[in-house]
């Protein structure tokens, strides 16, 4: 029984490849000038970090590591800029299925689609100086999550970061609304005052962790969800001078896990 | 295309800003997109950041800024919220994209088929979302031409009433910031609205909105 069901397994394997093989030729021949694309070799998908779009939608944990290998096709020199071009679009027309939401600094040298090289359809961007969140940018989020089901949630600050800078220097006559992102930065300044190194990138690491924490607290929608495993909200820092984005290692310590996890536990 | 330095941003003058955006958005629709090494622009940037634009834009996925004007690294300064409504926040933040990093020109962005002002249309309330939506709500209101069926299922409803919360949002602007209106009448900077039809990429201006000042 156990051999008959190798010999198929055998039988069904070398038929795929069978089939795989005529299609390549068929390809070929039907483009004798063009080079069969290399973009197809499972080389080539893994010398450039490539997830799938759809596992990392439906996985968080997948979407996390999607955002990672885009990073690291950006500061190796090696972005394929996905999904960029305008016939994209289109396709999009009827809806769009981001696998992320970065809530991130409007700073000019961290544009979110090119660091992370995703495309148009990946992201969902808030957007705001030093990402200070008030309830427009609460409601962006739950907006994401609720109506367009998206299970990634980033905190993305920046080093050299000048709202967080402006929370430092605190200047007696801040311009304008600028004071209101003072007064929302001020906080994480006074947590990582005491901190060896550089003063405005250790409060826009600490900026980042109690954004994060806010929004794992926030009510009605991102706490349970997040509480419940079904959504995950991380924090990272761009580095403006390599390119690099870390992924802060307390933001995915103690991670809540699924309930689906729990319910296949039960079983056993 | 160059990374932006102090220098070139100096020279830039906002109705050169405005022009920069209309080529790049037509390299976009025409996919004649300028290949840059982005690698070298984040290091070169890295001393500090010198934007010709502050953009305010939706959060939807599909309306990346830098992607639809064709923009790289260090251009753009992106201010991103659900239906590009104005906050303190976000007052703070185009402040600091005009004031303190250099913009020459605001522009506020709406798209069409834009989720948040559908759910300002249907009156939709929860969680944070209530109060979001009520900043888009004032818009709902002002239309008055449609009659029937005033809700996110006629597309006509939903496009007129984008339009006027992309011109609300340019008033709003002028009138709760007093650092950018006094750099628009300078004309240190200047501003528009517009739309971006996210079928064909295509950004539209709403010419009633620009004000460019002569800084003379």
């Amino acid at each position: 029984m156990k051999l008959k069901f190798i010999l198929l397994t055998i039988l069904a394997i070398a038929s795929i490849q069978q089939v795989s093989a005529q299609k390549q030729k068929n390809k070929k021949k039907s483009n004798p000038e063009i080079p069969a694309p290399v973009i197809d070799s499972a080389k080539w998908r893994a010398e450039h970090y490539i997830i799938n779009r759809d596992s990392a939608y439906a996985n968080p944990r997948i979407g996390l590591q999607k955002l990672m290998g885009g990073n690291r096709r950006f500061i190796e020199g090696k972005t394929i800029r996905p999904r960029q071009d305008s016939s994209m679009i289109k396709k999009l027309e009827t809806g769009q299925t981001p696998f992320a939401v970065v809530i991130s600094c409007s700073d000019s040298r961290v544009p979110n689609e090119m660091v992370f090289d995703q495309g148009f359809g990946d992201l969902f961007i808030i957007r705001t100086a030093g990402q200070v969140s008030a309830e427009a940018s609460f409601g962006s989020v739950e907006f994401a999550v609720l109506k367009l089901k998206s299970k990634l949630i980033v905190v993305l600050g920046h080093t050299e970061c000048g709202a967080v800078a402006a929370a430092v220097d605190r200047p007696e006559n801040p311009p304008g609304h600028i004071v209101a992102l003072i007064n929302a930065i001020k906080p994480a300044v006074a947590k990582s005052s005491h901190m060896m190194g550089d003063p405005v990138n250790n409060a826009v690491r600490q900026n980042v962790l109690e954004q994060v924490n806010v929004l794992r607290e926030l009510e009605p929608v991102l706490s349970r969800k997040y509480f419940n495993g079904e959504i995950l909200i991380v924090g990272a820092v761009y580095d403006i001078h390599t390119g690099k984005v870390e992924f802060l290692p307390e933001t995915l310590l103690n991670l809540p896990q699924p309930n689906t996890k729990l319910k296949t536990e039960e079983k056993h | 295309m160059k990374t932006l330095t102090k220098e070139m941003q100096a020279a830039i003058t906002p109705s050169m800003a405005l022009d920069l955006l209309k080529e790049g958005n037509k390299r976009f629709v025409n996919n004649l997109k300028v290949n840059r090494n982005l690698l070298q622009q984040a290091n070169e940037t890295s001393d500090g950041q010198h934007p010709f634009a502050v953009i305010l834009s939706c959060i939807d996925s599909r309306t990346s800024a830098e992607l639809i004007f064709d923009q790289g690294l260090g251009d753009v300064f992106s201010v991103r919220i659900a239906g590009n409504i104005i906050n303190e926040d976000i007052l703070g933040s185009m402040e600091f994209g005009c004031k303190a990093a250099g913009s020459k020109i605001i522009v506020v962005l709406g798209h069409t088929k834009c989720g948040a002002v559908k759910g300002a249309c249907d009156h939709v309330e929860m969680g944070n979302l209530t109060a979001l939506l009520s900043k888009i709500q004032p818009a709902v209101y002002d239309e008055n031409t449609v009659k029937e069926n005033r809700n996110s299922g006629n597309a006509e409803f939903v496009e007129k009433v984008s339009t006027i919360n992309v011109k609300r949002t340019v008033t709003a602007i002028m009138e709760r910031s007093t650092i950018l209106k006094e750099m628009i009448e300078a004309g240190q900077i200047g501003i528009v609205g517009g739309t971006h039809d996210i079928t064909t990429g295509k950004v539209t201006f709403y010419q009633d909105t620009l004000i460019i000042n002569n800084p003379n």
